[in-house]
């Protein structure tokens, strides 16, 4: 797999069979507003087995959490945000390409955390490249977007 | 050297920038009703179509 390849990641997600809904600059684009991302941010089911298959998938095509030294599983529910990228990528411009987030600020300012299971409630499926996508709703996405509050989060704000 | 706008420019521009907004959010309006699925699957087309042309000038994250 390249440093940054979106389409295979989606496929290599899909065939460790890794539960997960797509948030992030994805899922922006899902809904409508086509903008650049470099990175995958999804939010993984934190069942046991589901986030082995994903620590595995990770090992398998030599990824590690930024400044980790070695991925586990236990290390995925434990940091609410871990951004991944090939080891050979860590240092480059092409690092992270994959960020998992066990749990994703909602409302603003974080006052609630939107974990996998309200996300998953109301997730849209998308079925593309021979997949089935699960892409955060639209409200679910805007009220990350306005939990997080930076400059792209409120430029899509405007957008969506 | 020039001066401050004058007041007609600066308005065009801010019409400008009003009907920018406004078409960008009629294109998500359109994009929306077409599904999630097509959505993604042109945002990855987009994606290559863009790695291909400045995949070598990605910004650091």
């Amino acid at each position: 797999m390249s440093d940054y390849d979106p389409e295979a990641l989606f496929r290599a997600l899909h065939e460790a069979g890794v539960r997960y809904v797509l948030i992030g600059g994805w899922a922006v684009n899902a809904h409508g507003h086509h903008r650049y991302t470099g990175d995958v941010d999804i939010c993984p089911d934190p069942e046991p087995a589901n986030l082995e298959r994903l620590a595995a998938l990770l090992r398998g095509f030599n990824a590690s959490a930024l400044g980790l030294e070695e991925l586990s599983p236990a290390q995925l529910p434990a940091d609410p945000e871990i951004r991944m990228g090939s080891r050979t990528a860590a240092t480059s411009p092409r690092s992270p390409t994959l960020a998992c987030s066990t749990s994703c600020s909602g409302v603003n300012g974080g006052e609630r955390e939107l974990e996998y299971a309200d996300l998953a409630a109301d997730a849209l499926s998308a079925e593309v490249l021979g997949l089935s996508i699960s892409v955060c709703s639209l409200p679910a996405l805007l009220e990350m977007k306005r939990a997080a509050g930076g400059p792209r989060d409120l430029e899509d704000l405007e957008h969506l | 050297m020039a001066s401050a706008q004058p007041p007609k420019t600066r308005r065009w521009v801010e019409a400008e920038q009003r009907r920018d907004r406004a078409a960008r959010r009629e294109i998500v309006r359109l994009n929306r009703a077409r599904g999630v699925g097509a959505n993604l699957e042109d945002a990855l087309r987009l994606h290559r179509a863009g790695e291909a042309m400045h995949g070598s000038v990605r910004p650091r994250q």
